[in-house]
């Protein structure tokens, strides 16, 4: 999984629109980061992260469903911010991949961001999260991701970007949703290879530290291998 | 528990033969919950495996009229009167079948072994592949 | 208006003319969707009902999705085919065959509801399904591949990332394409799900399949053979629709409801729950996995996995029978269990390939080997095959023989167009009569749920088109047979069963739990067939056009809840509340049974413009003329049944057989309850019109097949 550049010369960075905002003494209208002098964007981190079982997932894509339904009332593949990819004919573990957001420390997508639509949400424990409203549909946060696939998606409809938000603003989920809250993917997944951690895990350029072993006792009674 | 010295060369072979389709005994597997598979057998070592206890399904045979098949059919009276006893002590028809498996894993071990004691009486390794 | 829980459009394909055509789904909502809506849809589109032969070109094929399928409806992620079949006998009736995996589902996403193949295109043709965009594409360099080959190389074609870390990959074949909102096709990360046949399809024979992905199959109406006359070799849908849902958040709590109230919590589960939509995922192959290294793997939307894909690389997503077709000969050879296993897994493997149904295993392949012992076939025999029967029970033979069938060969030059059939053509009608050959209902093998045990089951298969393998009540025997193999007690006593049971068997049979009453006394009864009403109408709602899985619904009791009460029925995660939320219908459970009833009855219409008449529904003679033997297949097979003094208990139903006179009158029961006429089984005006149907009755009223009205 090679990580991608982030840094795009001919676009307006987050980077660039934040010191351009900080000249003008607007950052903290702007966003939560904070540009360092030594040119570093520092974000706070967020209070809650997705890890996932590929090696236990039964690939029903029913946390993809729930995704789109919770967030937006109808059933979508395309738009579910957790996405299930499948070879029917690979071998296990190889033959399935979860690609959640990964709600990253530094958070490429909200530092490109020319608006500030793609922000950190305080109020909901530092959630990385897409504000429609203030979306432009450059997609920059989707080309700013370095993981592959890239953990936002293109509403083609709406013509903006969106992201994984913990469940923080699911209008049709009758419960409350975010860090404090529930995420309907990992509610809905029918053998809990979806796991919220308030942990975050280690920031690498790989899924690795996503990647955690959920399969116990009950697994491997089943008669699937627990290691 | 048999005796293989007990077992004579005719009964290692016939309880490694096959009988004749006609008299083939009829067992099914049953897996709960997707049903009931139909089949026969015709040799112990055949019977060997649908005893065998798996994680998840159960062989379906009528315990006595087995008895009955290998005394008359396969011709082991021995290994029928095993079979008739262990499934008689047992609590239950799982119970049975796994006391009924034992007996005759090593009913066929010892066939084996007789066989292979008598090199003359090897027949050319057939292959499953 | 929003059509809630619909693409919106039906999709015909004209492969003569390689046209595609759409069609409103609105105008056929009230079929619901699934068979529902293939039945409408084929009595519209298919021009000559009469046709007996599947291979007619006049012959249409509808794949169909159902409002649930995508939508987290719980194990409903199924999809239906319907059409004039190849795998009947005398004459091959309209029929279906269902296939789970993600294709249900992506024909949505690309647009579609349902796919109506008509005519015959001139020369092989696959056919790519974008967001609505449809492409006929030359098969040539597709057809005689096998089914794997066949879907990799289609994927390649398409240009999707052979890797599952790929990514996304875009629908637009243009940069212009993806900049305009009004053509912008979007991005998706799934591979388009694609359905395809084999050799077994491609050579028209009676066992040729559907299959999707590696081991999704619609196999016993033989539609493989249908498409194979039609010179389609593939379908593949992918798409970035979305569906619209009425009601996300009553549909996202419902599912939560199943989870948290009707399954063992999966942290502490109760493993030997009574329950079918609340057990954990259990691989459902009928031999033992071959490693532990393995995940389940479920249908779109399912709650619990029930195939697997291994480390090992073979076996993939197979389960059930075809997992065992081969087991009885495999056990002659094999030398240890690990051998056995791969035997089999491997024998599948092969069937899956070429698109072969295994069905024809579970008795034919014991009535070829008494046929070989016999002396009757063989080389140079009455009945000449070449196959190495030496070698029966190899891998090598295995893939002998499915090669044989799926291309004509050796005895499946005979086998092809049928096993009855072959029977009749090989003098062997004997067979049918003492049961060496078991084909019991249509020339189709003997499930393995005998009718003379389980009534329902039969009666359902031959009062309809085919062997049904819905395992609605099925559950029953396998719970209390379980149960007393290992002299457990009862999770749940016969009384108490019959009763939970009976009270969501709205309308016929609500609360009459003597419905249940499987003993040698009732077994004829009009509280028989009221039970055969409900599952006949039943399934054709629920199971086939709602597309709720076979092995998950219905659950009616269930050990994960206090009062032992299931979730069918129920108004917190009944079958209907999730239909409701996704389509914003306010269909009550009986409204779904109604619904059922009108798709039956305009099923029935095409039988009876097809030929059938009573005469025709019966069993073969060995269901008559022989008892099913205690151990033919477990020593024992429980049903609950009432006691002379009414009192219930479960037991045993082996050693009995079917009275040829006594079903005649059950039969004469039956289509009174139907409102058919008695004397022909046809549907009476009445009837239909009660329905809504008055066009359905005026076709067979010049066809001159329209049911008499009963007199009293």
């Amino acid at each position: 999984m090679a990580p991608r550049n982030t840094d795009d010369p001919n676009g307006i960075s987050r980077r660039r629109f934040v010191a351009s905002m900080a000249a003008t003494g607007c950052v903290a209208a702007a966003s939560s980061g904070v540009l360092l002098a030594d040119g570093r964007f520092v974000i706070p981190n967020a209070e809650g992260f997705l890890v996932v079982d590929t090696k236990k997932c039964q690939g029903c894509g029913s946390c993809m469903m729930a995704c789109s339904l919770a967030h937006s009332g109808s059933a979508s593949y395309t738009e579910s911010r957790i996405q299930i990819m499948q070879d029917s004919f690979g071998n296990w573990p190889d033959d399935l991949f979860i690609a959640q957001c990964r709600q990253c420390q530094n958070a490429p997508c909200v530092e490109v961001c020319p608006t500030g639509a793609n922000h950190v949400d305080e109020a909901n424990g530092n959630v990385r999260r897409v504000d429609p409203e203030m979306c432009i549909g450059c997609r920059m946060c989707i080309q700013a991701c370095p993981f592959t696939p890239a953990r936002l998606q293109w509403d083609k409809d709406r013509r903006k970007s969106q992201k994984c938000d913990l469940c923080v603003d699911t209008p049709f989920l009758d419960e409350k949703g975010g860090p404090d809250g529930i995420q309907a993917c990992v509610r809905v997944c029918p053998v809990k290879a979806i796991a919220f951690t308030r942990e975050m895990p280690s920031q690498t350029l790989t899924d690795a530290a996503y990647q955690v072993n959920l399969r116990d006792w009950v697994w491997k009674r089943l008669g699937m291998t627990a290691e | 528990m048999s005796d293989p010295k007990a077992m004579g060369l005719e009964t290692a072979r016939r309880l490694l033969a096959l009988v004749p389709h006609d008299r083939r005994f009829p067992v099914g597997q049953f897996r709960p919950p997707s049903g009931v598979i139909p089949g026969f057998v015709r040799s112990f070592a055949e019977l060997e495996f649908v005893l065998m206890p798996q994680q998840r399904s159960l062989p379906g045979l009528h315990m006595e009229r087995l008895a009955d098949w290998i005394e008359n059919d396969v011709g082991d009276p021995v290994g029928a009167g095993e079979v008739r006893d262990a499934a008689a002590a047992a609590g239950s028809y799982v119970e049975a079948c796994m006391a009924t498996y034992e007996r005759v894993r090593d009913r066929v071990a010892s066939a084996r072994r007789v066989i292979e004691s008598e090199p003359e009486a090897r027949g050319p390794e057939r292959s499953a592949r | 208006m929003t059509l809630y829980g619909y693409a919106g459009k039906i999709l015909r394909l004209d492969l003569s003319a390689q046209r595609a055509i759409e069609v409103d789904t609105a105008d056929y909502r009230s079929w619901g969707g699934g068979h529902g809506l293939g039945s409408a849809l084929f009595w519209d589109f298919c021009r000559n009902k009469t046709i007996t032969d599947g291979r007619d070109p006049a012959n249409v094929v509808v794949v169909t999705s159902s409002p649930l399928n995508g939508t987290l409806a719980p194990s409903a992620g199924r999809c239906e085919v319907v059409g004039v079949g190849l795998n009947t006998y005398p004459v091959h009736w309209y029929t279906r065959s269902n296939i789970g995996g993600r294709f249900g589902t992506m024909i949505r996403h690309a647009g579609y509801d349902a796919i109506v193949i008509e005519g015959k295109a001139p020369r092989p043709v696959w056919v790519d399904v974008r967001n609505r965009k449809v492409v006929f594409h030359d098969a040539a360099d597709l057809w005689g591949t096998d089914t794997r080959t066949a879907q990799e190389r289609i994927w390649q074609k398409i240009g999707v990332p052979r890797d599952v870390r790929t990514g996304w990959w875009n629908l637009n074949e243009t940069a212009e394409e993806a900049l305009d909102p009004a053509t912008d096709q979007g991005r998706t990360t799934q591979r388009p799900a694609i359905m395809t046949i084999g050799p077994a399809g491609e050579n028209q024979t009676c066992g040729g399949c559907l299959v999707h992905d590696a081991g999704n199959v619609a196999a016993v109406a033989g539609f493989g053979g249908v498409w194979g006359s039609k010179n389609l070799k593939a379908i593949s849908v992918i798409g970035t629709g979305e569906i619209p849902v009425a009601d996300a958040t009553a549909l996202l709590r419902a599912r939560a409801i199943v989870k948290e109230k009707y399954t063992s919590n999966i942290e502490q589960p109760d493993f030997e729950a009574w329950s079918k939509i609340g057990k954990q995922p259990r691989l459902m192959a009928m031999v033992s996995p071959p490693t532990d290294q393995y995940r389940p793997q479920a249908c779109q939307g399912c709650v619990s996995g029930c195939r697997a894909r291994y480390s090992v690389g073979y076996g993939h997503e197979t389960k059930c029978q075809v997992t065992s077709w081969y087991f009885a000969p495999s056990r002659r050879v094999a030398r240890s269990a690990e051998e056995l296993v791969e035997i089999n897994l491997r024998a599948a493997d092969a069937a899956q390939r070429s698109g072969l149904n295994t069905y024809f295993a579970l008795t034919g392949l014991h009535w070829l080997e008494h046929l070989v012992e016999e002396g009757l076939l063989g080389p140079g025999k009455t009945i000449h095959s070449d196959l190495p029967w030496e070698k029966y029970g190899t891998l090598e033979f295995a893939e002998k023989l499915v090669h044989a069938l799926s291309c004509r060969e050796d005895i499946g030059a005979d086998l092809a167009d049928g096993w009855v059939q072959a029977a009749h053509k090989w003098g062997r009608e004997e067979d049918l009569r003492t049961g060496d050959m078991a084909f019991s209902y249509w020339g189709q093998p003997e499930h393995g749920y005998d009718p003379r045990a389980e009534v329902e089951w039969g009666y359902g298969s031959i009062l309809g088109d085919r062997d049904i393998c819905e395992h609605c009540f099925n559950i029953i025997f396998t719970n209390i047979t379980a149960a007393f193999a290992f002299a457990k007690p009862m999770r749940i006593g016969a009384e108490e069963l019959v009763s939970i049971i009976s009270e969501k068997l709205s309308p016929y049979a609500k609360n009459r739990p003597e419905v249940l009453d499987y003993s040698d006394e009732n077994m004829y009864s009009e509280n028989v067939a009221q039970l055969v009403r409900w599952h006949r109408h039943y399934t054709r709602f629920y199971k086939e056009s709602a597309l709720y899985c076979d092995l998950r619904w219905p659950d009616f009791y269930n050990t994960n809840t206090p009062d032992n009460r299931g979730a069918t029925a129920s108004e917190d995660a009944g079958e209907h509340v999730f239909w409701n939320a996704v389509t914003g219908d306010k269909l009550s459970f009986e409204d779904g049974i109604e619904l059922g009833r009108r798709i039956w009855n305009l099923d029935n219409a095409i039988w009876t413009l097809q030929g059938r008449h009573r005469d025709m529904v019966k069993f073969a003679p060995f269901i008559y003329e022989t008892k099913y033997e205690k151990g033919e297949l477990f020593p024992f097979f429980m049903w609950p049944c009432r006691d002379a003094d009414g009192t219930w208990v479960y037991r045993d139903l082996m050693g009995r057989s079917m009275d040829r006179q006594k079903f005649e009158d059950f039969k004469t029961s039956f289509y009174r309850l139907e409102g058919w006429d008695v004397a022909s089984g046809w549907p009476t005006r009445a009837t239909l019109e009660g329905l809504d149907l008055p066009e359905v009755a005026a076709t067979l009223d010049a066809a001159g097949r329209l049911g008499k009205e009963s007199s009293s």
